[in-house]
């Protein structure tokens, strides 16, 4: 965003323009290189699971709104939607996805 | 008046009020924390500008309205202008829902009673993620960037556990609407009933905005400002708004589930929710002056394997106890 | 124009705004940022259909959740180191004209189907209606969708897993 200043412009105005001003902050050192990298895998794991997660939320509120006027039934038919998801924590836990190598 | 145009009165009225009420608010809580860090440490905090440095965030805002926008010259403009206006709005929008108290007649005091409420906060809540995805990428700036990832799947990690409890309390009050939960809780404050669930929302809301001891994100002696280090001016001031604002949101959140939100003897109502408000908030803070930083491995670790497995077991011992009690 | 249409051509215009900067984008980051007004807008059109629940999950799971995904998948792949290299589709031309085409055909089918006057309340989309759907008529619905879940959770991370 560097721009040069029309000479109509006062010194001191000037003088804002200077092209250290529009460096990539990296504590005083010149930057080396963009910051835009190929990141580590575990960031894609941890919002695969999470994906993954978050719908399995949503189809609970529905059911949790009306789950009070229900019989039985609906607490037996939430508990196996939970334990095959819990299945899935489970296995995404033995297999080392939700660990921060 | 049709509903929809309803709804845009309702989102225009909450800016606008926020551009008043919760800016004030955002500045006051900068102000309280200052005032309560330097308690905890034993100093005296802010105390030269107007009486007991009561207006020293004033003056601060004020500064940083003059200070230039600086874009640094490898970043990608478009995405670091826009990603300002995503995390303000996210927080902004999260206050549609909250019920502040009763106004004449026990009409409830709220922009717009949603029968989604419970769901709308959380899907606001979530945007936030987005917008710090966009700053940290935009600013072709390493601190930013890592800070950014960080914080994304800090974030996203928490939603979980506190969806869940989320859904406990809509569960035992048989709404979405937060007006609805305000109302069953007129015996028991759910927080009796759900200590588990109040304690993973808590922790769950420290997460989501940031805060120690799950402040990895703007580690200030490893990331500088994290996501917003190449801010400045209005935009940097703009951040700091969303982020109070989100953790005003939470607190209220947390008030309106799990505390009876605006209910109480003798006082009115609003000044019973401002007072569980800002209780919380003390809470908040209290936390960040007293307890290290997590490692990211340990935080995201707790989230996954304690706060989850909790957090569902949680749901399953309620539902089953309100089957039993129903029978 | 009643209001209700001023408003949905608003929403149409900023999805479609945002899809073509989607498809058209040089850069593919933009690319992914641009989805989120395009969600945003599907959402204001869920609510104008008065499926608040519905716009509440596109919300969350789409805004929300999908971008950052893509983020993290376009930040994992090559494609978050030249992104100063325009991308180039080969097959441009054959992409807009078969777009075209489909768009044509939508038009000319809904245009020319008469539509009957629909009898009767509209379908409740509260989430009240859907959780006694889950439990009622479409419950093998709601414990499938736990086994699709769990399935690509599995197949995921024997993916990832590879890909390391």
């Amino acid at each position: 965003m560097w721009r040069s200043s029309p000479s109509w412009e006062p010194a001191w105005w000037r003088c804002r323009c200077w092209s250290q001003k529009f460096e990539t902050y990296e504590s005083g050192v010149p930057t080396i290189g963009q910051a835009w990298s190929q990141f580590n895998v575990r960031y894609y794991l941890f919002s695969l699971v999470f994906v993954v997660f978050d719908v399995e939320i949503i189809y609970l509120y529905p059911w949790a709104v009306i789950y009070r006027n229900q019989g039985p039934a609906a607490f037996y038919d939430a508990l196996i939607f939970l334990g095959i998801l819990a299945l899935g924590l489970l296995y995404a836990w033995r297999k080392g996805a939700l660990e921060w190598v | 008046m049709p509903w929809y145009l309803e709804l845009l009165r309702a989102i225009a009225g909450t800016i606008l009020i926020f551009s008043g009420v919760a800016v004030v608010a955002a500045m006051f809580g900068v102000l309280l924390e200052r005032k309560i860090s330097a308690w905890i440490q034993s100093r005296l905090g802010p105390k030269h500008v107007g009486p007991q440095g009561l207006l020293q965030t004033i003056a601060d805002t004020l500064k940083l309205l003059q200070k230039e926008h600086i874009v640094p010259r490898n970043a990608d403009p478009t995405i670091f202008a826009s990603a300002v206006l995503v995390v303000p709005l996210a927080a902004l929008l999260d206050y549609v829902v909250i019920p502040f108290g009763t106004a004449g007649g026990g009409r409830p005091l709220i922009f717009r009673d949603l029968n989604i409420g419970v769901l709308f906060f959380a899907a606001t809540s979530a945007l936030v993620v987005v917008g710090i995805l966009m700053a940290g990428w935009g600013s072709n700036n390493k601190y930013a960037l890592l800070g950014g990832l960080r914080s994304a799947s800090q974030m996203v990690s928490y939603e979980i556990p506190m969806g869940l409890a989320l859904i406990t309390v809509a569960m035992l009050a048989g709404s979405l609407s937060t007006v609805k939960i305000v109302d069953a809780q007129a015996h028991w404050w759910y927080v009796v009933e759900q200590p588990v669930a109040f304690v993973i929302f808590l922790i769950a809301a420290t997460a989501e905005v940031n805060r120690v001891p799950f402040d990895l994100v703007e580690a200030e002696s490893e990331l500088v400002a994290g996501y917003f280090s190449e801010y400045t001016g209005m935009r940097f001031a703009l951040f700091q708004l969303g982020e109070y604002g989100e953790m005003f949101a939470m607190a209220a959140m947390a008030v309106t589930l799990f505390l009876g939100g605006w209910r109480g003897p003798v006082l009115p109502p609003v000044l019973w929710f401002v007072i569980k408000l800002y209780a919380l908030i003390f809470v908040f803070m209290w936390v960040r002056w007293t307890l290290p930083r997590f490692r990211i491995d340990q935080l995201l670790g707790f989230s996954w394997k304690v706060l989850i497995p909790v957090a569902l077991a949680n749901l399953v011992v309620t539902a089953y106890v309100v089957m039993i009690v129903q029978r | 124009m009643t209001g209700e249409a001023i408003a949905f051509y608003v929403l149409a215009a900023i999805t479609l705004a945002s899809g073509v900067v989607v498809v058209r984008s040089p850069n593919i980051v933009h690319s992914a940022v641009a989805l989120i007004p395009a969600f945003l807008g599907v959402t204001g059109v869920y609510i104008l259909l008065g499926a608040e629940f519905v716009a509440g999950i596109q919300v969350l799971i789409y805004a929300g959740a999908i971008t950052v995904l893509i983020l993290f998948v376009i930040m994992l792949t090559e494609g978050g180191t030249g992104l100063r290299l325009r991308q180039v589709n080969e097959q441009e031309t054959i992409g807009a004209m078969v777009a075209g085409v489909i768009a044509a055909l939508l038009v000319v089918g809904i245009t020319r189907t008469g539509w009957h006057a629909g009898m009767g309340a509209l379908p409740a989309y509260t989430p009240g209606a859907i959780g006694q759907s889950f439990l009622g008529p479409n419950l093998l619905v709601f414990e499938g969708t736990s086994i699709v879940l769990l399935v690509s959770l599995i197949g995921a991370i024997i993916i990832a897993r590879k890909e390391e």
